[in-house]
């Protein structure tokens, strides 16, 4: 037998797997792609060593078919046997990738966790973001925009009056609980999945959504706000309140122009891994703010010149209609006045990081237009 | 599609023309021109399909697995018109499966003359989103597949535009 039939039967095999796969059936297609695991292990053993490249892609292959087809330890033990051989760096580094996807899973599984489609990975890259590592408070910020689209989603399909202040109703919190859950590295990788409580009678109601039908508009808001939020973002929210709502919560979740931090954030789908639903980088601000700006009736007198600030919040009281930014150098306080117009969820996530305030002077006063985060 | 391109099985040819059908139908009647871009050259080409069914339309209504899908079938029948090239070989990998390309004869016994191809799809935006995603493929098959050569191929439903693109072997 050569690599030619051992490899052609996996290619068909896992083709197999995958159509399994795709309509449902798990048994078999875990059934099938360990079937294909064993025969691409034995398409490897049959290269000589000066078919590099085809060792490494046969060699990932075959742990890559283990590990979906839920064979933890055959595709952990396969790994390290080929990370051992002298193998090309692009496949030592997916097979070093594989591992930490192999312990995540395999971890998940004994902790009877289980990854399932509608489940939303995102991914932080580039800046200061570490493979498996990122600054604590980036993420914490992150999770909380993510958090605040999914119960503004909530609340969209509920069809709630909106919600100007404070976080959603304890009701609609208790509907859904975000999880977070870890990811396999890749610059940094979080995962977030919504769950019902298990006494789900209580918060039953004939209007109640469903997780996949939150978590499908979740991306679907997210898809539009990132790509077309002019065209695509109303088809998707009619209602104008929770559109702009939408538009500013995204935009937290992009990198801004003088941002060192990171570069993109990107949010998947776990069950369509490879393709991102959304994808948030500099040039997305620009279009979400350019969104914002046609959203928004000009308010004020014509002569009134917006002016940026860029300090770090400090202090909102958003009932009376203030908020605080300060500035390092020199060091001093500026109040903005006129900021009662802004959503708790929005800027929440804000408090004590570096953001850029629009506003307009007015007399001794500095008027609220726009606030995001400078980073 | 199944005939000339040996890493395709029937079934998964005519399920990725099935679901380019979907997303063409959704912004287009056919027959279009769309425009193939090649490393930077452009230059036109007919593509007609078929309407699809009800039942067709329903069994590709999520939006995310059709574009995937038919960029598939657009991305490779693309590469085969402006190169010549084949998808010969599939390989899995931790988040789905990569297609080697390669002239017809190649991939037989080993992929050490095959391109990986890096595919990806763009439902609803323009030619400034189809080029912005090219580059992003770019990017991504430069950080984790290094020393692979790539050919990176990204179709635009609505742009009515193939953009194929060498990705150079990294040092």
């Amino acid at each position: 037998m050569s690599w030619d039939s051992h490899h052609s039967t996996s290619e068909r095999l896992a083709i197999e797997a995958e159509a399994a796969r795709r309509v449902g059936n798990s048994q078999r297609a875990e059934k099938l792609y360990q079937q294909a695991a064993a025969e691409e292990a034995q398409a490897f053993s049959e290269l000589p060593d000066n078919k590099q490249r085809t060792r490494g892609i046969t060699a990932v292959s075959a742990v890559a078919l283990s590990y979906k087809g839920r064979g933890y330890k055959l595709a952990e033990h396969l790994a390290y046997q080929y990370l051992v051989e002298e193998l090309p760096s692009f496949a030592q580094a997916q097979l070093q990738g594989l591992l930490q996807m192999i312990w995540t899973a395999h971890g998940a599984a004994s902790a009877d966790i289980r990854f399932v489609p509608g489940d939303v990975l995102v991914s932080v890259k580039g800046g200061e973001i570490l493979y498996g590592g990122a600054p604590l408070d980036l993420i914490i910020e992150k999770i909380a925009s993510i958090k605040a689209v999914f119960f503004r989603t909530v609340e969209m399909l509920l069809e709630r009056p909106f919600r100007k202040r404070g976080e959603a109703e304890t009701e609609i919190q208790s509907m859904f609980r975000p999880w977070l859950f870890q990811a396999p590295a890749g610059s940094y990788q979080f995962a977030v999945r919504l769950e019902e409580p298990k006494q789900r009678a209580l918060w039953d109601q004939p209007n109640k959504p469903r997780v996949d039908q939150v978590t499908t508009t979740f991306f679907r808001i997210l898809r539009a706000s990132a790509s077309d939020p002019g065209g695509e973002l109303p088809a998707v929210v009619p209602n104008e309140q929770y559109r702009k709502a939408f538009l500013k919560l995204s935009r937290n979740l992009a990198p801004s122009r003088r941002g060192k931090t990171f570069e993109r954030l990107e949010v998947h789908d776990v069950s369509v891994p490879s393709e991102p639903v959304a994808s948030f980088a500099m040039e997305t601000r620009e279009r979400l703010n350019t969104a914002l700006q046609e959203s928004e009736p000009v308010k004020g007198l014509p002569t009134e010149e917006p002016v940026i600030l860029r300090g770090v919040l400090r202090a909102l009281h958003l009932d009376k209609d203030w908020l605080e930014i300060a500035i390092a150098d020199p060091p001093f306080h500026i109040r903005i006045d006129k900021a009662g117009d802004v959503l708790d969820d929005v800027i929440g996530p804000m408090v004590n990081r570096k953001v850029m305030v629009t506003v307009v002077q007015r007399k001794q006063k500095r008027l609220y237009r726009d606030i995001e985060l400078d980073e | 599609m199944h005939e000339r391109h040996r890493a395709l099985t029937p079934s998964i040819a005519g399920s990725y023309k099935e679901a380019a059908e979907v997303c063409l139908s959704r912004h287009h009647l056919p027959p279009i021109e769309v425009t193939l871009s090649d490393n930077g050259t452009d230059s036109p080409a007919e593509l007609a399909w078929s309407t699809p069914d009800a039942r067709t339309l329903a069994a590709w209504a999520n939006t995310t697995d059709a574009t995937e899908a038919g960029a598939y079938a657009c991305v490779i029948a693309g590469v085969e018109e402006v190169r010549g090239l084949f998808a010969v070989r599939r390989a899995e990998t931790g988040t789905g499966a990569d297609y080697y390309i390669g002239p017809a004869d190649v991939g037989l016994n080993d992929l050490e003359d095959c391109f990986r191809l890096e595919v990806s799809g763009v439902d609803a935006g323009d030619h400034r989103d189809v080029n912005s995603r090219l580059l992003r493929k770019i990017q991504q098959a430069r950080e984790g597949k290094s020393s692979l050569p790539a050919v990176a191929g990204v179709f635009g439903f609505f742009a009515k535009l193939l953009m194929v693109q060498d990705v150079p072997e990294a040092p």
